[in-house]
């Protein structure tokens, strides 16, 4: 992969964290296939249209309005990027969860995460979310912490 | 060291070192102050700990076997996303309590970072579904103010 091929992947897949943080969902739609598939494990939710993952992202903000993710790494090869991302955030909204809708905590979360992203042309094929949702449910006082 | 020559040590990992329990292996995969986080209550800060959650695991999820799903290498780092398989035949302690063996067949995803150094591996994060994992095994998830 060339330097300019690796911008290009790895800039496309940074599109939806920089369009997540200020929610232009314009943007975030703009570089996804209509298609595209999205996983999130530790919720179990999966996606198959542009739409249904932009209606996913889009509760997580409801639920955190001040959302941020910042990419601590990035790791390209061929058309797959991965990202490892810190999201920070504080839940001023219900959340739902595998366990029931969390009712908003004012409390702040700062999980760790990596994105695997398949890139096809300019737009996202397919997304894999890794969550630590227990990290996330024991900051917000949901299950009880440890360590 | 080549990406190639780094994807390889970590296909041992998970092969030599995970799948077969070949834990002498140790010494020739990781660093001596390799260091380990995973999340949610289950960092294994060590290669003696990383042994140790090697036969913890096994015990815990009867002929637990990682399959690599995808591998991309960039310099000394190498990300990994991976599917554990195991039944769950063993008693599972943890800090939330022990959750008793059910015998259920048991499928995890994760991922891995690994960074490398010199050939070994010297830093390792994992993101694991451990929430999956243990809906997998009936373990109810007690949240303090959830509701249906």
């Amino acid at each position: 992969m060339t330097t300019e091929q690796r911008k290009d992947v790895t800039g496309i897949a940074e599109t939806t964290i920089a369009a997540f943080n200020t929610s232009d969902w314009a943007q975030f739609r703009a570089v996804l296939a209509p298609d595209v598939i999205y996983q999130e494990t530790g919720t179990g939710r999966r996606a198959e249209s542009a739409d249904a993952y932009l209606h996913l992202v889009q509760a997580w903000k409801q639920a955190f309005p001040n959302a941020t993710g910042t990419i601590r790494n990035v790791v390209a090869q061929g058309n797959t990027v991965v990202h490892e991302v810190e999201w920070i955030g504080t839940q001023t909204g219900d959340m739902p969860t595998p366990a029931g809708v969390l009712p908003a905590s004012g409390k702040q979360i700062a999980v760790m995460a990596s994105l695997w992203y398949t890139i096809q042309g300019d737009t996202i094929k397919e997304v894999h979310h890794h969550l630590d949702i227990m990290t996330m449910m024991a900051q917000l006082g949901a299950i009880p912490a440890t360590g | 060291m080549s990406i190639e020559a780094n994807k390889a040590i970590v296909r041992r990992l998970y092969d030599e070192f995970w799948n077969a329990e070949q834990l002498q292996v140790a010494d020739e995969l990781f660093l001596p102050d390799y260091v380990c986080g995973e999340g949610y209550g289950a960092g294994a800060p060590s290669v003696e700990a990383s042994k140790e959650g090697v036969l913890f695991w096994h015990r815990v999820l009867h002929d637990m076997h990682f399959t690599i799903d995808d591998m991309i290498a960039e310099g000394e780092t190498v990300v990994v996303r991976w599917t554990a398989r195991g039944a769950h035949q063993g008693d599972w302690e943890m800090e939330l309590g022990t959750i008793p063996a059910s015998g259920k067949a048991t499928t995890t995803p994760g991922t891995s970072s690994l960074y490398l150094h010199d050939g070994k591996i010297i830093r390792e994060e994992n993101h694991i579904d451990f929430m999956s994992l243990l809906k997998q095994i009936g373990a109810r998830i007690e949240t303090r103010e959830a509701k249906e």
